[in-house]
C-alpha cells in the first residue's frame, strides 16, 4: 500500500462533527401543530391575547406588522411594537418545524474496521488519533480549518462555524463563554493541539471561514478533519475529492466528549431564522389577502407546495409521506436544490417551514445522512435563543460587541498559536472589565429573561 | 441707468457668443461637472445622520439629533489610537515608499532607446493594476503560503524554516505596501512618463551641445520639468492619507495581525454595516474626512512656501 494510499485510509477517521439544524424540540412541535390546526386569520394564541390590539394589525409609520392576523407562531418574546427593529420581530415570528431524524443506525464496527483504529470518543482520544496521524505524516495536518468549535466540547460557548456570538446557556441562565474557567482549559488544549502541529497551522485563513482556500486543504489532502455545521459539507467534500480523482473518504464523526462530559453543546440550528422574513407596507390595499397568503405558506398544504411542488408532478405521496418524482431527482443537468429553486418555489431565501422529508432528500449519500443522525443524536442544548434586544439596547449590544470581539478575537487566537503564554490569562481576563463585558452580560440577561418569561419556561 | 442695461445686455450677448463659440467644449465638461455634483455634492446632505440616530424608516430629515454620540464612541472605544495609527501608518509607508518609484522607472523608460522593448516593458507594468484586488489578493496568500506556497519553498530551501509572513503582525506593512508597488507602478508612471514626453526637445538639444551626458540631462532637465507634476500628485496623495482601501486590508489580515492591520474602515464593518449602524459609520467617515481634509491644507501651504507649487 503505497503512503498515499494509506493516507486517504486515513482521511476516513476524519470529519465533521456533524452537526444539523436539530431544531426538534417538542416546543416547536406543538407550535408548528397550533398553526395547522387555526385556519381563521384571527388567530388566538397566548401572545396575541397578551396584545392589547388583539387582532388587529399594529401599525407604524411606514410599515404594519401584521401580528394579530397572523396564526402562526408568535414571537415568544415579542413586546410592544416601537420600532424599526421590529423588522426583526417579524422574523422572529417564522420558525421551522423540527428535523428529527431516525435513521438506520450504523455501528462504529463499520468505520473501526475501515480506518483500523477506533473513533475516538472524547477529546483526550481525539488527540491521541490526531497524534498517531501527525507521525505517519509529519507534513500534514489532522485538524484543519476553524478549531473553535471544540470549545463547545468543553461546555462553554463560543463563537465558531455558524455560531454569532460568545454566549450560551446553562442551568437557566445565560453566560458568557470567554471570561468561563472552562474556555481556559478549551484553549489551552487548542494550544497543545497547535503546539504539536496537530491543528493546522494556516487555520486563520483569511476570514478564517468556509473560503475556498479551507477546501482547498481538503482537496490537497493536506488537513484531515473538520468541523461543518450541517451534513451538506460531508457531501460537499467527498464530491470535490471524487472530482479530483481522490479518495472520497470524509466519514462522520460524533462530537467528542470533553472533560465535562458534554460534546457539541451549541449543536443545534435556532429553531427560528433570524436573517429571514417578511413584512407589509401600510400603503398595500391587501394586507389582509397577503397575511392570509403567507398563512397559507405555512400550512400543511402550503409546505407542501413550496418544498414539493405539485402532486403527481414534482412529488407523489407515499406512505402518507412526500416523495419526489424520479424526474426531479434524477434530472440530468439540476441538483435537486437547483431544480426546486428554478421550478417549484424558493426554498432557500424564503422563511420557509423546513420539510424533515424535503432536507433529507437534499442529502443524497450514505455519509451525510449518517452525519446528520449523529448530530441530531449528540448536538446539545445550551444554545442560546435568538433574543430580542429594544433599539437602545441593541445600539449599546452593537457597541460593546464592537471592542469586546476584537478583543476575544485577537488574544484567544494569540493564545492558541503561543503567542501569549498562559501565564498572561489572568490579565486577558482583567481586560474584560475596562471593555463593559459585565454590561454587554447585563443586557443578554435582560433579554434572556424577557424571553423566559414570555415563553413560559 | 440706459448706460447699465446696455452694458449688461452686452455683457449678455458676448456671453452668450462664448458658450455658443465653444459649445463643445462646454459638453465636454459637462459629465466631470454632473459627476462632482451627483456624487460628491448632493451626499453632503447624508452627512447629518453622523449627529443623528438615523433610521432608514423616517428619514435624513426626521431622525432625532444626537449630536456627538456617534463620534464619542468611536472615540471612546480602547482600540480608537491603534486604529488612527495603523490607518496613518500604512498609508504614510505606501506614499513613503511607493510615490517615488514609479517616478524613477518613468524617468528610466523615457530613457530607453528601442521604442519598442520601452512598449513592451511599458505593458508588462501595467498588467497588475488591471487584475482585482481580490484576485491580487488571493495570489499573495497563495504565494506566501508556509505550507503551500513557493516564497516559504524558496525561503526553506535556503535557510530551512519557513515565515508565517500573513500571521506576523511585524510583516503586514511590508507585505501590503510591497504588493501595492508591484501593482500600481506602472499604471502610476504614466502621467510622470506622459509629462516627461512634453518637454521641449530644445532643451536636451541645447544641453547636448553645451556636452550634457543621460545622467544630468534626467537629473537637471527631466526631473524639474515634471516637478509641478509631481508636487500635484504628492499633494493629492497625502490629502487621501485616511482612505485606506477597505478590500485589500480585509482580505489579507486576520486577528493575529489585528495589531498592524486593523485600521478604521475593517474596524467599523466589523462592527457591523451588517447590524445597520448607519450614523456610526457615518461620523467616522466624517472624522476620516475631515483629517484628510487638515492635512492636505497643512501639506499644500507648507508646499507652498517650500517649493513655490501647490494646488491652489
Amino acid at each position: 500500500m503505497g503512503k498515499r494510499a494509506v493516507f486517504n485510509a486515513f482521511i476516513v477517521i476524519t470529519l465533521v462533527f456533524c452537526i444539523f439544524l436539530t431544531s426538534c424540540s417538542q416546543r416547536t412541535g406543538d407550535k408548528a401543530s397550533s398553526t395547522e390546526t387555526q385556519t381563521q386569520p384571527s388567530g388566538t394564541t397566548r401572545e396575541d391575547a397578551k396584545d392589547e390590539k388583539g387582532s388587529e394589525p399594529v401599525e407604524r409609520k411606514d410599515i404594519v406588522v401584521v401580528r394579530g392576523w397572523v396564526n402562526f407562531v408568535p414571537s415568544p418574546d415579542a413586546p410592544e411594537i416601537q420600532s424599526w427593529n421590529d423588522q426583526i420581530l417579524w422574523q422572529e415570528q417564522v420558525a421551522r418545524t423540527g428535523v428529527k431524524v431516525v435513521w438506520e443506525h450504523v455501528s462504529s464496527e463499520e468505520y473501526e474496521a475501515q480506518i483500523g483504529m477506533k473513533i475516538p470518543e472524547t477529546t483526550d482520544d481525539l488527540y491521541n488519533v490526531f497524534k498517531a496521524i501527525k507521525e505517519k505524516y509529519p507534513e500534514k495536518y489532522p485538524l484543519f480549518l476553524d478549531p473553535r468549535p471544540l470549545i463547545w466540547a468543553f461546555g462553554v460557548g463560543s463563537r465558531g462555524t455558524g455560531h454569532q456570538n460568545d454566549f450560551f446557556v446553562e442551568n437557566g441562565e445565560i453566560k458568557y463563554g470567554p471570561i468561563d474557567p472552562r474556555y481556559k482549559d478549551a484553549l489551552m488544549y487548542l494550544n497543545k493541539l497547535y503546539s504539536e502541529g496537530l491543528l493546522d497551522r494556516e487555520y486563520l485563513s483569511i476570514n478564517s471561514g468556509w473560503t475556498d482556500e479551507g477546501i482547498a486543504r481538503a482537496v490537497q489532502e493536506i488537513g484531515a478533519c473538520t468541523f461543518g455545521s450541517n451534513a451538506g459539507y460531508l457531501t460537499k467534500f467527498n464530491r470535490l475529492l471524487e472530482a479530483a480523482g481522490k479518495n472520497p473518504g470524509f466519514v462522520a464523526m460524533k462530537p467528542p466528549q470533553g472533560p465535562t462530559g458534554e460534546r457539541n453543546i451549541l449543536g443545534r440550528h435556532n429553531e427560528i431564522d433570524p436573517t429571514c422574513g417578511a413584512v407589509i407596507t401600510v400603503k398595500s390595499k391587501y394586507a389582509v389577502e397577503i397575511t392570509k397568503m403567507i398563512d397559507y405558506l405555512y400550512s400543511e398544504e402550503g409546505r407542501l407546495l413550496v418544498d414539493f411542488g405539485r402532486e403527481g408532478e414534482t412529488y407523489v405521496m407515499k406512505d402518507g409521506k412526500p416523495v419526489y418524482t424520479e424526474e426531479v431527482l434524477n434530472h440530468p443537468t439540476l441538483t435537486l436544490l437547483d431544480f426546486l429553486n428554478n421550478y417549484v418555489g424558493s426554498v432557500s431565501t424564503w422563511a420557509t417551514v423546513l420539510m424533515p422529508e424535503h432536507y433529507l432528500a437534499t442529502l443524497t449519500d450514505h455519509q451525510a445522512l449518517l452525519g446528520n443522525e449523529i448530530a441530531v443524536k449528540y448536538g446539545g442544548d445550551k444554545k442560546p435563543p435568538v433574543l430580542h434586544f429594544t433599539d437602545e439596547e441593541l445600539k449599546r449590544v452593537q457597541e460593546l460587541t464592537r471592542d469586546i470581539d476584537t478583543y476575544v478575537d485577537e488574544n484567544i487566537h494569540a493564545f492558541i498559536m503561543g503567542e501569549k503564554s498562559f501565564d498572561e490569562y489572568d490579565s486577558f481576563l482583567k481586560g474584560f472589565d475596562a471593555i463593559g463585558v459585565n454590561e454587554l452580560i447585563d443586557l443578554y440577561n435582560a433579554a434572556y429573561q424577557r424571553f423566559k418569561t414570555a415563553s413560559g419556561k | 441707468m440706459a448706460y447699465e442695461m446696455r452694458k449688461k445686455s452686452l455683457m449678455n450677448s458676448s456671453s452668450r457668443r462664448i458658450i455658443k463659440k465653444n459649445i463643445a467644449l462646454y459638453l465636454l465638461l459637462m459629465p466631470t461637472i454632473l459627476y462632482f455634483l451627483i456624487f460628491r455634492y448632493v451626499p453632503i446632505y447624508g452627512l447629518q445622520i453622523a449627529f443623528k440616530e438615523y433610521n432608514p424608516f423616517i428619514g435624513y430629515k426626521d431622525s432625532p439629533w444626537v449630536g456627538f454620540k456617534h463620534f464619542q464612541s468611536f472615540f471612546n472605544s480602547i482600540y480608537f489610537f491603534r486604529l488612527v495609527r495603523n490607518t496613518f501608518l500604512l498609508s504614510f509607508y505606501s506614499i513613503l515608499f511607493g510615490f517615488p518609484i514609479p517616478i524613477i522607472f518613468a524617468l528610466f523608460l523615457n530613457e530607453l532607446k528601442s521604442e519598442k522593448f520601452r512598449s513592451v516593458i511599458q505593458s508588462i507594468s501595467y498588467v497588475p493594476h488591471f487584475i482585482s484586488t481580490v484576485i491580487i489578493c488571493g495570489l499573495i496568500v497563495n504565494f506566501l503560503s508556509p505550507s503551500t506556497g513557493f516564497v516559504n519553498a524558496v525561503i526553506k530551501a535556503l535557510t530551512g524554516n519557513t515565515i508565517d509572513f500573513l500571521r506576523k503582525p511585524e510583516w503586514f506593512r511590508t507585505i501590503y505596501v510591497g504588493s501595492g508597488i508591484w501593482q500600481q507602478m506602472g499604471w502610476n508612471s504614466i502621467i510622470y512618463y506622459a509629462s516627461i514626453r512634453a518637454i521641449d526637445p530644445f532643451l536636451y538639444e541645447a544641453a547636448d551641445i553645451d556636452g550634457a551626458n543621460r545622467w544630468q540631462k534626467m537629473i537637471r532637465i527631466s526631473l524639474p520639468s515634471i516637478l509641478p507634476t509631481i508636487i500635484t500628485l504628492l499633494l493629492l496623495n497625502l490629502g487621501n492619507i485616511m482612505n485606506v482601501g477597505f478590500e485589500k486590508v480585509f482580505l489579507l489580515y486576520t486577528p493575529n495581525t489585528y495589531q498592524t492591520a486593523d485600521i478604521i474602515s475593517t474596524y467599523v464593518y466589523r462592527s457591523g454595516l451588517v447590524d445597520q449602524q448607519y450614523s456610526f459609520a457615518t461620523a467616522v467617515g466624517l472624522f476620516n474626512s475631515i483629517i484628510n481634509l487638515l492635512l492636505l491644507v497643512i501639506f499644500n501651504s507648507v508646499s507652498k512656501k517650500a517649493s513655490g507649487e501647490s494646488l491652489w
